[in-house]
């Protein structure tokens, strides 16, 4: 399989299915002329044209809107916010309109939407422009929410979501757009909405993450190997729905959970995954279950505060050396 | 609605530990039935219903004691059943926020000896049930002394084979100890921890296989399991010492001497000079004492006490013969003061009066050794390939053997009997 970068498996994916599928189009602030403002879109206006790739005012909520139509009547539109940020100005849309129109109107009109918009925050773009909040959208029924972690994932959720008949919102992440992967060149490839994977196989302890923090475990996980402390990482990749089973089978091997996620610490992704490994694995933990998230305050601007507020590698590593107190002499 | 009492269960009986509850919260109970058991001074025993009704409440919790005549339980109609809360003595710690590492505290802390409410990990509990094992025999290795899962297994699997058991720790004397038999929580009593005897100099983790050792101690000689390691001392320099010193007109006794001499065996051997006790974590660990405070055990009429000659080691053979004398008057007087018996990292004990050859002394806990001395004897003994008369006595080290192994307390006595046969270093 060919190696490339997660930006490139985005580009080559919308590539692929404009030109597989006439009713699919682009639609974003800056996607066409300027190539996109991290060059996910990059080429694919002067490839189809600008009735395919539609550069929008800054107007999330009127454009939203648009595309929510569009889909309504049969096309697929695939539109990118430019950071989860500015999807709030459009969330009446999202969670009022999109996540429930199939459902109102009887099931006479499907929604198939994607929204994708990168999240969480990386290199001081202050407290208003660097917030993760996939929880909000994963919070509502009706809609389906994916957050990629690596190349293979995004390629293979970004085809899912488009042949989705539902609207899904597409999570990415700034830090991971240069990142590296395998990805297939099958055309028919897709990785199901609403499957985790194990991306790392351990004994000691669970960590389950996503997106970038999926990373940082995979990270840790290769660091602590040389300690002896064997770590298995469960990857999400879809927040809704979410795959329990999954998740369960692990804890249930593992005994012993960690959940990452980036978004602030209450009420945020972790807390829905402990609870859940709680309710369905109680009897199989040997440890309460350790959760690491943002640290509860508006995203400092200075850059060791900011480092200092968000999960990291030393806060994981933390959070697994507690849940494995006692074991093992440890 | 019928409140059920602790009982007067003994003539001398002034209060009763809840040993276990065999009815529940929310179960029908009738006048006659057993409802619980109850550890008195002497027994346990069971504790009938008067009343017939529903178990209401139960407000003394398993493991906790209270005087005769509190209220342990309430017994209704029902109508204010609660939903059973377990009998929680008190509710699990909260998880402590993520504050960074915190070295071990350096005072020891008790961990709570209230049973009612054994720290499991659910999954150590459902194993526990499927393989038989009764969670208050094991010992949790988790935080706060959780059990957690490989407790239960260790437990299990050393449980499983019906074979004899490996031997477990080397006889007594020289040899280091050969590999243990496999790890395996049983439950030593935690070791109790009184106030620390002394300023501590350092509390260190038990190393597994010290920790094996405890456990396999344990499992045969629950409390402190001893050993006893006996060496014989000539002791003819050391009396011909003591008359020259008693001819100035001061009344040193052997037993002031050897008390000075096992004080500075102990400046050598430093490991006998320590407590077994449980840190912070829950986990075992050794409080190895700055301080040598030497008990001395005084008989009485009707008992025994042990006044402590304080840095022993340190103080000259007429101070400490002083004090010792002093301190066993007061005693004898009924006299002593408390602080006098407290403190204690070692204890020398001696029956040589009574023509005692040797014996083995019990240890005080939390101290890890206990000397016993035996009477000064003539004896034929070889000397230069002739057999000459010769002044013996025999002394006999009791160590905790989860802290120190024969070794170790043969290492002790060498030095010991070193002092001893060679004695004016006790003057310096």
């Amino acid at each position: 399989m060919p190696i490339i970068t997660y930006r490139q498996a985005l580009n080559d994916t919308l590539g692929e299915e404009l030109a597989r599928d006439p009713n699919v189009l682009l639609m974003g602030e800056e996607i066409g002329v300027f190539q996109g403002s991290y060059r996910i879109t990059e080429g694919l206006l002067q490839e189809f044209g600008p009735k395919r790739v539609v550069d929008t005012p800054i107007a999330e909520e009127g454009f939203v809107g648009v595309a929510i139509g569009a889909a309504m009547l049969g096309l697929r539109p695939v539109v990118e916010i430019m950071t989860i940020n500015f999807v709030l100005v459009a969330i009446d849309q999202v969670v009022n309109h999109a996540s429930k129109i199939h459902y109102m109107f009887g099931g006479q009109v499907r929604v198939p939407l994607v929204i994708r918009t990168p999240s969480g925050g990386t290199g001081q773009l202050g407290a208003t422009h660097s917030q993760s909040f996939e929880n909000w959208f994963a919070y509502c029924p009706g809609l389906k929410v994916v957050a990629p972690a690596t190349p293979y994932d995004a390629k293979g959720l970004m085809r899912a979501a488009i042949r989705d008949n539902d609207p899904v919102i597409f999570i990415e992440s700034l830090a991971l757009y240069d990142t590296k992967g395998e990805v297939p060149e099958d055309d028919d490839f897709v990785v199901p909405i609403g499957l985790a994977e194990v991306k790392r196989k351990g004994s000691d302890v669970t960590v389950v993450s996503y997106s970038r923090m999926t990373a940082v475990a995979l990270q840790v996980a290769q660091r602590m190997e040389s300690e002896g402390i064997s770590v298995e990482v469960v990857d999400l990749r879809s927040l809704r729905p979410l795959d329990r089973p999954t998740i369960m089978a692990s804890v249930k091997k593992t005994n012993r959970a960690v959940v990452i996620a980036e978004d602030w610490y209450s009420y945020g992704v972790t807390a829905e995954i402990a609870a859940s490994i709680q309710e369905e694995a109680f009897d199989y933990l040997d440890a309460p279950v350790q959760r690491v998230a943002g640290i509860e305050v508006p995203l400092p601007y200075a850059k060791d505060l900011s480092a200092a507020s968000k999960p990291s590698a030393n806060s994981l590593i933390y959070a697994i050396r507690q849940v494995l107190k006692g074991s093992r002499g440890r | 609605m019928g409140e059920v009492t602790m009982p007067r269960l003994s003539d001398t009986m002034s209060e009763g530990t809840v040993g276990r509850w065999l009815k529940q919260p929310g179960d029908q109970v009738s006048a006659g039935d057993i409802i619980a058991e109850i550890e008195t001074d002497k027994a346990t025993m069971e504790l009938e219903s008067f009343e017939s009704g529903i178990l209401q409440k139960v407000i003394i919790p398993a493991g906790k004691t209270v005087p005769i005549g509190e209220v342990i339980a309430l017994i209704g109609n029902g109508a204010l059943a609660e939903p059973s809360p377990p009998p929680v003595a008190s509710p699990p710690p909260a998880s402590p926020p993520p504050t960074p590492v915190q070295a071990p505290a350096s005072v020891p802390t008790p961990v709570s000896d209230d049973h009612a409410r054994l720290l499991v990990s659910p999954v150590a509990r459902r194993i526990a049930e499927e393989l038989n094992v009764d969670l208050r025999q094991v010992q949790g290795s988790g935080p706060g002394g959780r059990i957690i899962k490989e407790n239960v297994e260790e437990f299990a699997a050393r449980r499983a084979p019906a074979a004899p058991p490996a031997p477990v720790a080397p006889p007594a004397p020289v040899a280091p100890p050969a590999p243990v038999a496999p790890p395996a929580p049983v439950a030593p009593p935690a070791p109790a921890a009184p106030p620390a005897p002394t300023a501590t100099a350092q509390v260190a983790p038990l190393s597994r296989m010290r920790k094996a050792i405890a456990r396999a101690m344990n499992e045969s000689k629950p409390g402190v399991p001893h050993i006893y390691v006996t060496v014989e001392v000539s002791v003819d320099a050391l009396m011909a010492l003591r008359e020259q010193l008693n001819a100035t007109g001061t009344r040193i006794s052997v037993n002031d001497l050897v008390v000075k001499a096992a004080a500075r065996a102990l400046v050598k051997v430093p490991a006998l000079n320590s407590s077994l006790t449980t840190m912070s974590d829950g986990q075992l660990g050794v409080a190895q004492h700055a301080a040598i405070n030497i008990g001395v055990a005084v008989s009485l009429d009707d008992g025994l006490i042990a006044p402590v000659v304080r840095d022993a080691d340190k103080k000259s053979i007429g101070t400490l013969s002083g004090e010792i004398r002093e301190m066993a008057a007061r005693a004898r007087e009924g006299k002593i003061r408390q602080q006098d018996l407290e403190g204690a990292t070692f204890q020398v004990t001696n029956l040589g009066m009574f023509g005692v050859v040797e014996f083995g002394s019990i240890i005080t806990v939390p101290q890890a050794a206990s000397l016993a001395v035996g009477a000064v004897r003539k004896l034929p003994v070889v000397r230069d390939d002739q057999i000459v008369v010769g002044q013996v006595m025999n002394l006999t080290l009791s160590a905790d053997h989860r802290v120190v192994d024969g070794a170790v307390a043969a290492r002790y006595l060498k030095e010991l009997q070193t002092i001893l046969e060679a004695p004016l270093g006790i003057l310096m």
